[in-house]
């Protein structure tokens, strides 16, 4: 899954030959016999949960993912790198946001802060405070601003919420730059959108069952000049 | 009385003599700063947000003996408490509360002192004054103008309940994770108890209540979800959370008075309020991953109501004493 990431063999991706349903056949197992097996994986294996592919220009620019292990259910680790090599990035608790309580570590030292806007906090729980970042050059076509991330002295990021493929091309048009999916992803796009949410929320406040997916993409701005969207594709295990 | 002086009105009831100590008026208290807050639950921004909201006007006057404060409103559809009176020296503070959260329409607040505690007028020479038999206490000064009650009687206490929503505010579970939606009206607007009183008016009347009841009370709800990173054949689900959250809202009251055309109102205005929230939840990057959780706002204190008390209310006409 890795070319970077040192020890990157022991991060295993859904389709790895080594991957958490490679341990099993398709029988019944007594308690037993599966914790023999979780008993069997190795201890320094951390299994894909959630795999993120960031697009831009059509090329993916990043992998990461969260990772987990049987043997340890209540640890995850939120690790990646870009796919040219300049950087690794890995996420830690922080706390201070009510809601995105994580700033990611790069491997040069630089440290990714995130901030939830005031529509995110209102979604999650009725709360007034934040803002919706209107100090920004913000494409009308959105809808939903959901965050910001900066790191300071670089660049700036204003992720929102992708309601169908048509949000995201207005976007890329008002700030003339390049869409950030492929064919095979603007097919995704176009019919199966939902499958790429990073999770969902209840954002409308409309109860259980009309929870949001979150589909995201972002406008990265470098010294207030909006450089290129990213389009963040989320994937879980399929069978 | 063997001797003295005695002054009785058309009702033959005493107003001067030489054991009635009166009130007489001193001036009108210097106001200072304000503090104007809760239109709506602080950090709350869903259904039912909005309060009465209230204004605490500062007020200070200097005199020897206890002063008796009437608040004369500048706006007589707000309701007025005077919710602390303190003093240092001889300098006396009282905090004025008003409903709604403009802080261009302050009461006044006239004071009057025991007639023996009044300051001697400089320059004024000629008058009368009454003395109790011991010939030092005084009881009256025709330099001072005396109190002159035109109504006033048994203030019966407000509501216990002080919400506008029917039913006690309470707590209920088995809601959505993260459901925070206030379903109850907490302002006071319909919540008082009207008194039938000719000299209560809208031009000149001024009151003298204390404000003794106390209320709080709050709406909580329970919200929960399990949460997992991911479910897998024969393995099952995994790395799966509870996710607990708790929204309540909470507004403190005071008992407020208002003077309408022939009646004066014993009701309530929200001294404080807060909104608390907590959530545990999927954070750790990307938006999704291992567990965060989030607070804020405080809890009150257990809801209940006290000195839920009859009291004395007094009314005076202002215009007397400008």
């Amino acid at each position: 899954m890795f070319t970077h990431i040192p020890n990157n063999q022991n991060y295993i991706s859904f389709m790895d030959n080594n991957y958490l349903d490679s341990y099993y056949e398709n029988i019944e197992y007594t308690a037993e016999q599966h914790q023999d097996i979780v008993n069997s994986m190795p201890d320094n294996h951390w299994f894909v949960i959630q795999k993120v592919k960031i697009y831009v220009n059509g090329v993916v620019e990043f992998v990461g993912g969260r990772f987990n292990h049987p043997k340890r259910v209540n640890e995850s680790k939120h690790i990646g790198e870009y796919v040219d090599g300049s950087a690794i990035i890995e996420f830690r608790e922080k706390k201070g946001d009510p809601i995105l309580q994580f700033e990611g570590v790069l491997s040069n030292g630089d440290v990714v802060n995130y901030e939830s806007s005031k529509t995110l906090r209102e979604g999650y729980g009725n709360l007034s405070t934040g803002t919706n970042f209107d100090t920004y050059d913000k494409s009308p076509a959105v809808n939903k601003w959901l965050a910001r991330s900066w790191i300071n002295g670089g660049e700036e990021e204003l992720f929102f919420l992708v309601e169908n493929k048509n949000m995201l091309d207005q976007v890329c048009l008002y700030y003339k730059l390049p869409v950030p999916y492929n064919n095979g992803l603007e097919n995704i796009l176009n019919n199966d959108l939902q499958a790429t949410r990073i999770k969902s929320v209840d954002l409308n406040r409309e109860g259980e069952g009309n929870w949001v997916a979150l589909v995201v993409a972002s406008v990265v701005f470098k010294d207030n000049v909006a450089t290129k969207i990213r389009f963040y594709k989320t994937s879980r295990w399929v069978k | 009385m063997a001797y003295g002086f005695e002054a009785k009105n058309d009702n033959g009831k005493v107003i001067i003599n030489d054991t009635i100590e009166n009130l007489h008026f001193i001036g009108k208290a210097t106001r200072g700063s304000n503090n104007a807050a809760y239109g709506d639950f602080p950090g709350y921004g869903g259904s039912n947000d909005a309060l009465d909201g209230r204004v605490i006007h500062y007020y200070t006057i200097t005199c020897s003996g206890t002063p008796v404060a009437f608040i004369k409103p500048a706006d007589y559809s707000r309701w007025h408490g005077i919710i602390k009176q303190s003093v240092s020296g001889t300098t006396w503070s009282f905090d004025v509360m008003v409903s709604g959260t403009s802080t261009s329409n302050p009461p006044d607040i006239y004071c009057f002192v025991n007639a023996d505690d009044i300051p001697v007028p400089s320059g004024e020479t000629y008058g009368m004054q009454v003395f109790k038999s011991n010939g030092s206490t005084k009881t009256f000064d025709s330099r001072r103008q005396p109190l002159a009650i035109t109504g006033g009687g048994t203030a019966s206490a407000p509501p216990s309940d002080p919400t506008n929503s029917s039913g006690l505010p309470g707590v209920s579970s088995g809601h959505s994770w993260n459901y925070s939606s206030n379903d109850h009206d907490f302002r006071s607007s319909n919540r008082y108890t009207a008194h039938s009183d000719s000299a209560a008016n809208t031009s000149n009347a001024m009151f003298a209540c204390s404000s003794l009841a106390q209320a709080v009370y709050k709406r909580q709800q329970h919200g929960y979800k399990e949460s997992c990173s991911g479910c897998f054949p024969f393995i099952g689900c995994i790395n799966c959370q509870d996710h607990h959250s708790t929204a309540a809202w909470w507004v403190m009251y005071r008992q407020a008075f208002r003077l309408r055309s022939g009646n004066f109102d014993s009701g309530w205005t929200g001294y404080a309020a807060g909104y608390s929230f907590s959530s545990s939840f999927e954070s750790g990057g990307w938006f999704g991953g291992g567990g965060g959780s989030y607070s804020t706002g405080s809890m009150p204190y257990t809801a209940k109501t006290i000195n839920l008390q009859s009291n004395a209310f007094i009314i005076a006409d202002s215009s007397r004493y400008n």
